[in-house]
């Protein structure tokens, strides 16, 4: 029982963790914050901050 | 009588000079790095500023964006003569320019310095580069280059910080000299033609710069075929064949390594824990999902090996001078090869690397149809299809049919690209003739190390895109196909009653007619964020912890070749990543263009995906 709980506390932490993650690249980032896209694979210009 | 202190504002340095000179690593030199980064106002152009190091007063130092000339007018162009002309609102006229030139191409620099000279403004010529200058064999006798143009000259190697002292000692002298005026500059009017200016460059020259003679006779022979408009166009496409052949042929058995070493871990986690939702996770949602996705690391290493090979050779600026006839046929330039090559790492470099297109038609033009450029991110997705679809099977007894196949979703991007911006252009009026001025290099062979060192930095850009977004969505989405879980009296498989679930048989109806299933529809909501993340998207809705290989069988039982096919049309023309629309958003500074631009391409998708399905349903 205790195990269970245990494991379902892990679980959620990660999926709120990755939540959270996902919000603030997406959604709470500031207009203008990056010129990096933050996305992309990779274009090694100078403009790109990745 | 009252007292008031007066402060006197500081200094302002500009550094000005071609794009590429070395500008943003001299800034940062001088700087230490800390920069204030903003845009110019009214405009989307960056501004960076910040205060200078070891002078004797206060004093700040903007970088501008690079230019050839004052009489040319791309919108970084304009910027640049508008801030040095003090005609920028809000923005001081410069004190002091600190032009910048690269060492190895002093002629083109120059250009730019003589017309900054005729301003009157103080100003010291920093030859950037000087160690590229030096190992090409350009010897520069900096003394008499001064007295010839009499300014201040300083020989500096930005990236290694050598004569950045030097620098900042003529910097300090200068600034003794200069006044602080906050008059604009008229631009003078040209006073001789550019033919005529170069002819001065030359005999500037003649005498204290030597530099090595005429390329050797094998590389104009070269020349001669690779820039022919007919032989060169076809060691152009032998040259893009061969890349997506290698792409699938060369990786096979790396990734064929990486997914059974996926499929392994999988396997002793599993054994290691307990049946439950910890197991779960692990193995279906963290594991399947970010693996299925690195197995496709070997093929982005084999795209960008040949990407970075054609550009340290010499002969991508090349292609771009051989492509502009062609692309002036439908509108475009040879200045949109380099933001179209771009975007096939990634359309939001590509898309900001517009800005070098002096017509603003030409520019917005470029811009709608880059994303019709095969990012690498949609590589994957293409692999995993392909993969499952198409037979590994030789062809003409050379050619490996995937491989050809890959080729020719690349070119249906290329070939879509051409006729949007033919189509675009017949929408406006005839532009303005802007002609294509390149520098082209001599041909070299690639440096090991520089090549070993893009390629591992691709790598690692890859690898670290799997460990954060692409880990974090597929976690999510593992959560969205876990939760709820299924009543006991279901009749279907679990994932039908889970959120996601919902969300795809909420979408289904309206990719119905593409043939597209409910587990097809959940895979195009994490794309949006990122490409890739569909193939882990996939992986986790048809429930497949087994690795590429087990993903690729289960589309294979569940799709149908006309689906498939129709699947990969949809990712070669949506716009499916919301940083490239909001990038389109920032450089077109316009709501109504971005909402073209979604607006287009999602119909082009859907039209093509249709089409697709329809045609390969009848023909296949």
């Amino acid at each position: 029982m205790s195990a269970d709980w245990l494991q379902t506390a892990i679980v959620g932490l990660c999926v709120a963790g990755a939540a959270a993650f996902v919000l603030r690249k997406y959604v709470l980032k500031k207009p203008g914050a990056s010129t990096g896209c933050g996305s992309c694979s990779g274009c090694g210009t100078k403009r790109c901050s990745k | 009588m009252t007292s008031a202190h007066v402060t006197t504002p500081p200094l302002r340095f500009a550094l000005v000079g071609n794009p590429n000179c070395g500008k943003t690593a001299l800034f940062n030199r001088l700087t230490g790095s800390r920069a204030k980064v903003a845009n110019y106002a009214g405009v989307t152009v960056e501004k960076r500023i910040g205060l200078l190091q070891q002078m004797d007063a206060p004093a700040e130092l903007i970088d501008l964006p690079g230019t050839y000339s004052l009489y040319v007018a791309s919108p970084d162009e304009q910027v640049a003569r508008r801030v040095i002309l003090g005609e920028m609102a809000d923005e001081a006229r410069p004190d002091v320019l600190v032009a910048v030139v690269d060492a190895t191409n002093l002629k083109l620099g120059l250009r730019l310095v003589l017309e900054l000279k005729v301003l009157g403004l103080p100003m010291i010529l920093a030859l950037n580069m000087a160690d590229a200058a030096e190992h090409r064999g350009i010897r520069i006798q900096v003394d008499e280059l001064s007295r010839r143009l009499g300014l201040p000259v300083v020989e500096t190697v930005a990236v290694r910080k050598h004569g950045v002292n030097a620098l900042q000692d003529a910097m300090r002298t200068i600034a003794k000299q200069a006044l602080q005026r906050a008059d604009t500059i008229p631009l003078p009017a040209r006073g001789e033609d550019v033919e005529a200016l170069y002819a001065r460059i030359d005999d500037m020259l003649a005498g204290c710069v030597s530099a090595p003679a005429n390329p050797p006779r094998w590389q104009e022979a070269l020349d001669t075929l690779i820039m022919h408009p007919v032989w060169g166009l076809l060691v152009l496409l032998t040259t893009l064949f061969l890349m997506f052949q290698a792409v699938f042929a060369w990786a096979s058995p790396l990734v064929d390594a990486i997914d059974t070493s996926v499929q392994w871990i999988g396997a002793q986690v599993g054994a290691l824990l307990p049946t439950g939702i910890l197991q779960d996770f692990l193995v279906n949602g963290l594991i399947a999902g970010t693996g299925s996705v690195l197995v496709f690391l070997p093929q982005i290493i084999i795209l960008f090996a040949f990407i970075l090979a054609l550009e340290d050779s010499g002969y991508l600026p090349r292609a771009a001078f051989l492509l502009d006839r062609l692309m002036r046929g439908v509108g475009l330039s040879g200045r949109s090869f380099i933001p179209l090559l771009s975007s096939f790492a990634c359309a939001v470099p590509g898309i900001m690397a517009t800005r070098s297109i002096a017509d603003p038609k030409e520019r917005l033009i470029t811009i709608m149809v880059a994303p019709l450029m095969t990012c690498s991110a949609r590589l994957p997705v293409y692999a995993l299809v392909i993969g499952a679809f198409i037979p590994h099977q030789t062809v003409w007894g050379v050619f490996n049919l995937q491989g050809i196949t890959l080729f020719a979703l690349y070119i249906a991007g290329i070939v879509s690209a051409a006729l949007i911006a033919w189509v675009m252009r017949k929408q406006q009026h005839a532009a303005d003739d802007f002609p294509l001025l390149l520098e082209l290099p001599s041909y070299r062979w690639p440096n090991a190390y520089h090549f070993l060192l893009g390629l591992k930095e691709r790598a690692w850009i890859f690898i670290r895109r799997v460990g954060t977004i692409i880990l974090a969505l597929s976690i999510l989405l593992w959560f969205l196909a876990t939760y709820p879980h299924a009543p006991l009296n279901a009749t279907a498989p679990a994932i039908e009653y889970s959120f996601a679930g919902m969300l795809g048989k909420l979408m289904q109806p309206l990719f119905g007619p593409l043939g597209f299933s409910w587990q097809m529809c959940i895979a195009l909501i994490p794309a949006m964020a990122a490409r890739e993340v569909a193939v882990s998207a996939l992986a986790t809705v048809y429930a497949v912890g087994g690795g590429e290989s087990a993903l690729g069988a289960s589309l294979a039982h569940a799709w149908g070749l006309p689906v498939a096919l129709a699947y990969l049309a949809w990712f070669v023309y949506a716009p499916q990543c919301l940083s490239t629309i909001a990038v389109v958003r920032r450089e077109t500074n316009s709501v109504n263009a971005t909402i073209a631009f979604t607006g287009y391409l999602f119909l082009l998708a859907y039209l093509a995906a249709c089409a697709t399905r329809y045609l390969a349903g009848v023909w296949l």
